[in-house]
């Protein structure tokens, strides 16, 4: 015969297994942004790109609101070469941290890559208007040059850049 | 007592939802770290100087190149891809001398799968070819479906007269690209050198439109 003292140890056993059971079921219903976004990053960190894509896409879905999430997600399509669906990602990203002087020439970057580089080449020009001189920013501008096949501008930026005469 | 019983419960009951609770173990314990933004950091000199030696040496302005491939050797002496890669710009620029000197100097097990290529490269221009197989050969082993390696193997392997290991790899890359024109025409060329001639010709005319 079970004793009421142990039927209460019982009940209360019963209850924190429930507990135990029942909360982190409830909190992956409840916060199914945060979640999809942690495993989104799994996966991106594990190099699984295709997977994290989606689940950042699903975050994105259910109404996570990030700026961390849109970055990776645009630099998940960027691994993948989909460089429409990052130029849209980093643009909205854009629209949030107008100041963000690295996202812009991530930007630029992606522009080049998608075969657009006119507006590439406007975005670094925009960059080094507000921070003139900027190394980075000149670096990239040879960089996309360069793919272009424009290697004497280039040339003349990255003797520029390391200060030296050409 | 009761009421000490439940505020005993509770205090359990908080402790294991700190405890385990997935938001609270996701914001902190296990949420992987994320990785540094290539874009946020400075770019060292020795990156740009690197690229710059490159487009140099792509402009034909061997001279310059091998001078800013020289300094970069003395910032960071022991970037093996930028020797080898000076190395090969010596080449070009016909200072035998120098370029088979800074050639042995690299050590090839410390080279990256793309330098490595360089150097199979290197062993062509120089006339080794089977170092240069052998190079290609174990690239080809990791990336099969590398066919611009399976086509410099195959026409160094023509070169070295070795006909039937070069048309096997000439049909390798034909199976996956059968509608390359100039890669059957090289096909072609490796059979007439065998000396299959209704075979060549058969090749050639399905390079042909008409």
């Amino acid at each position: 015969m079970v004793s009421p003292k142990s039927r209460q140890y019982l009940l209360f056993a019963g209850l924190l297994c429930l507990l135990l059971a029942t909360v982190p079921w409830a909190y992956t219903r409840i916060h199914q942004d945060i979640v999809l976004f942690h495993k989104a990053q799994q996966s991106f960190m594990a190099n699984d790109y295709e997977k994290a894509a989606k689940r950042y896409r699903m975050a994105l879905a259910k109404g996570m609101d990030n700026p961390r999430l849109l970055e990776r997600l645009g630099d998940t399509h960027l691994v993948l070469e989909e460089f429409e669906k990052a130029l849209d990602a980093f643009m909205k990203l854009g629209q949030q941290k107008p100041e963000d002087l690295a996202l812009q020439l991530k930007l630029a970057h992606v522009y080049s890559l998608n075969n657009q580089t006119d507006k590439a080449l406007a975005v670094i020009d925009r960059v080094l208007e507000k921070k003139p001189g900027w190394e980075t920013a000149l670096l990239w501008q040879a960089r996309i040059l360069a793919r272009q096949g424009r290697f004497r501008e280039a040339i003349d930026i990255y003797y520029r850049i390391l200060g030296e005469e050409p | 007592m009761k009421a000490a019983k439940i505020s005993i419960f509770m205090s359990i009951a908080f402790i294991v939802l700190a405890w385990g609770a997935p938001g609270i173990s996701f914001s902190f314990s296990h949420a992987p770290e994320d990785p540094k933004d290539a874009f946020l950091e400075d770019i060292p000199d020795w990156q740009a100087r690197l690229e710059l030696a490159r487009l140099l040496s792509y402009t034909e302005r061997y001279e310059d190149s091998a001078a800013q491939y020289k300094k970069l050797l003395e910032q960071k002496p022991g970037l093996v891809e930028a020797r080898l890669e000076l190395a090969r710009v010596l080449y070009w620029k016909g200072d035998m001398v120098e370029a088979e000197r800074i050639f042995s100097s690299v050590p090839e097990d410390e080279l990256s799968a793309e330098a490595r290529l360089e150097m199979a490269d290197i062993y062509v221009a120089r006339g080794e070819y089977e170092p240069a197989v052998e190079i290609y050969n174990r690239h080809l082993e990791k990336y099969p479906g590398d066919h611009k390696v399976r086509l410099k193997l195959a026409q160094v392997l023509s070169w070295k007269e070795d006909y039937e290991a070069s048309a096997e790899a000439f049909r390798t890359i034909l199976k996956k690209r059968p509608d390359d024109i100039q890669v059957r025409r090289k096909y072609a060329q490796v059979l007439i050198w065998s000396e299959q001639f209704d075979e060549a010709i058969k090749e050639l005319e399905k390079t042909l439109t008409d």
